[in-house]
């Protein structure tokens, strides 16, 4: 065994940034059963992770960890994962290109999902929903499953755990259930 | 690391390497590594898969009987009349386009001194890593009465595929108001939830079309996996239309009267209008063939590596390995592929091998809008691969609706994944 750490230890010290770390490549191909090869998900509510904002998934994971930030499933993962190692994940995850997904365009929809943007979450999300920081992740090309599932959270009544974001709170819970279909459907269409 | 990866095997894979030891990523027409892959379910397919996507310089070849895969993963779904059974099958053509050497033929034999596996066709394959991932095999032996013949007479529907289809046309022959048996045969066996997911499934279809019907759990084992899971949703989704009867209470099956088409347990004679009989499990006979079992009829690995520590050199992964706390179950496989293919591409790169990462991801979906999943993570200790503690679990019990919807549409996402990891 303690030449396997040793082994280990001195990976550590030989790589400047962890992200190339054959010890990191190890724990994120145990990411990609779900969230697809290099982190670009097949959908449908799977979230791409490739080339998601770095911050962004190392607050996320952090968050999740911890148990701050509701999740169905990632801080079942995520409670073996050090903090080192998720930051990481995040930045090879971020690293990786993105890539949009695929969905067929349905005019109708997406008009009004263009509209429900405009009027309701272009403020933090940006025009075209691809605004990508720490703060914000990065929506044009996600699912449009993910982001229902997401945006479900603000106005579905037996969800009943802490929510991540005030901000959102206070802007989905002016939104129909065909409003945030319609801008699901409009964030993944774009590129 | 060295002492898991024997020396010589090392030095092997080095010594095809040393032409192009300066440059690292550069291919000279001989391949770095020679691999070969036997059996092309979750396990075999995801090996090749990511031995391409971490070297290409390795050549893969993969072995695999059949032209078709169907997902055992969701076939209980194809029961209720969720989905079909196309929407689970799947080819080898993005391997062969990915440069994998898929080889549709049956394995005869495996040469563990000369490194050599034969098949049925007449070809020998050389290899400088084995990788078996055969699956399971049915054990009639172990129950008196049972024997291979009663799968005409008391589906298993165990590997997805005709089974599972002429499974669904019993269902839709029998009457409303009848029974149907489900047997959980002894542990280990495939997909520890399966026999109770299939139970929802069935009764899914039956709320519909044949509410009277019943489904009769007889049960080897006096516990089941996610049991408060199961438990909460028969009730809620399927009041009194499953019963399960656990091993101490008289559902462990004594004997098998195939000519009476009924099981004998402590409670006597059970008839039903449909046995589904799951039988107990060992590995699948390409494993015994190749002396990789030992008495429990499954494969004995060192936990660091999958290595088989029966045949140096063979690596044994998914359902037919003996993996302790690890369940049997696709997403395991996928994981234990990977704990291989990042040794063999650490050692033949000359990297330092890595941490071996085992995981496993079970979604459960019982009916419309409602699933629920158990995560396990696992690492080597005292030989035994064992779950980490304060990591991993199982989703909660009395989770409100928006919990069971996410997680259902989780759950076939994580299918979409997975398959699309395998084979697309």
């Amino acid at each position: 065994m303690h030449k396997l750490a040793l082994a280990v230890v001195c990976a550590l010290a030989a790589w400047p940034s962890l992200a190339n770390d054959t010890n990191i490549v190890a724990i994120a191909d145990t990411c990609n059963s779900c969230h697809g090869i290099n982190g670009v998900s097949a959908g449908l509510t799977m979230p791409s992770i490739a080339g998601q904002n770095k911050d962004y998934l190392q607050r996320v994971l952090l968050e999740q960890k911890k148990g701050e930030r509701y999740t169905t499933i990632m801080d079942r993962f995520m409670k073996n994962i050090s903090d080192e190692e998720i930051a990481a994940l995040a930045e090879y995850f971020a690293a990786k290109e993105w890539v949009p997904a695929t969905v067929a365009v349905e005019m109708a929809q997406a008009n009004r999902g263009r509209q429900v943007l405009r009027k309701t979450c272009q403020n933090c999300h940006g025009e075209k929903g691809d605004k990508n920081t720490g703060d914000i992740p990065r929506l044009a090309g996600q699912w449009p499953g993910y982001i229902k599932l997401e945006i479900f959270k603000y106005v579905d009544p037996t969800f009943t755990a802490k929510r991540p974001s005030e901000r959102m709170a206070e802007r989905a819970c002016n939104l129909t259930e065909e409003d945030m279909a319609a801008v699901a459907h409009f964030l993944g269409t774009r590129k | 690391m060295m002492m898991n990866w024997n020396r010589r095997q090392f030095i092997g894979a080095l010594g095809t390497t040393s032409l192009i030891a300066g440059f690292p990523g550069l291919v000279l027409g001989a391949a770095k590594a020679r691999v070969v892959i036997v059996g092309g379910g979750f396990g075999g397919a995801i090996a090749a898969r990511y031995l391409k996507l971490h070297e290409p310089g390795i050549e893969v070849t993969l072995i695999e009987r059949n032209k078709h895969y169907i997902s055992c993963p969701f076939s209980n779904e194809v029961l209720s009349g969720e989905r079909n059974i196309e929407s689970l099958t799947f080819g080898y053509a993005a391997h062969a386009a990915r440069g994998v050497n898929v080889v549709h033929d049956a394995v005869t034999a495996i040469d563990a001194a000369k490194k050599t596996v034969m098949t049925q066709g007449g070809k020998s394959f050389a290899y400088d890593y084995l990788v078996v991932s055969p699956g399971i095999d049915f054990d009639y032996g172990t129950i008196e009465g049972a024997s291979p013949e009663m799968e005409k007479t008391m589906l298993h529907a165990w590997k997805a595929g005709e089974q599972t289809l002429q499974l669904k046309k019993q269902l839709e022959a029998m009457k409303n108001g009848g029974l149907v048996i489900i047997t959980s045969p002894k542990r280990p066996y495939r997909c520890p939830p399966g026999p109770y997911e299939r139970a929802a499934q069935m009764a899914a279809y039956f709320k519909h079309h044949k509410p009277k019907s019943k489904v009769l759990i007889l049960d080897h084992g006096d516990t089941m996996p996610k049991q408060a899971l199961f438990e909460e949703s028969w009730k809620q989704l399927y009041p009194g239309m499953i019963e399960w009867v656990p091993g101490s209470s008289g559902g462990k099956i004594l004997r098998v009267d195939q000519k009476k088409r009924s099981l004998v347990t402590d409670m006597g004679d059970q008839k039903a209008d449909i046995i589904n009989f799951i039988p107990p499990q060992r590995a699948a006979a390409i494993a015994r063939m190749a002396g990789l079992t030992d008495q429990s009829g499954w494969c004995p690995i060192d936990p660091m590596t999958m290595e088989s520590t029966l045949h140096k050199g063979i690596y044994v992964i998914g359902d037919a390995a003996v993996t302790n706390d690890i369940p049997k179950s696709a997403h395991a496989a996928a994981s234990q592929a990977k704990v291989v293919v990042n040794a063999i591409v650490a050692v033949t790169n000359g990297k330092p091998v890595p941490k071996p990462q085992y995981t496993n991801a079970c979604y459960t979906v019982v009916g419309p809008d409602y699933g629920f999943s158990i995560v396990g993570i696992f690492q080597p200790e005292g030989g035994k691969l064992v779950s980490v503690k304060g990591a991993g679990g199982l989703s909660p019990v009395g989770a409100p609706s928006y919990v069971r919807k996410a997680e259902a549409e989780y759950a076939y996402s994580w299918l979409k994944n997975i398959t699309t990891e395998a084979f697309l």
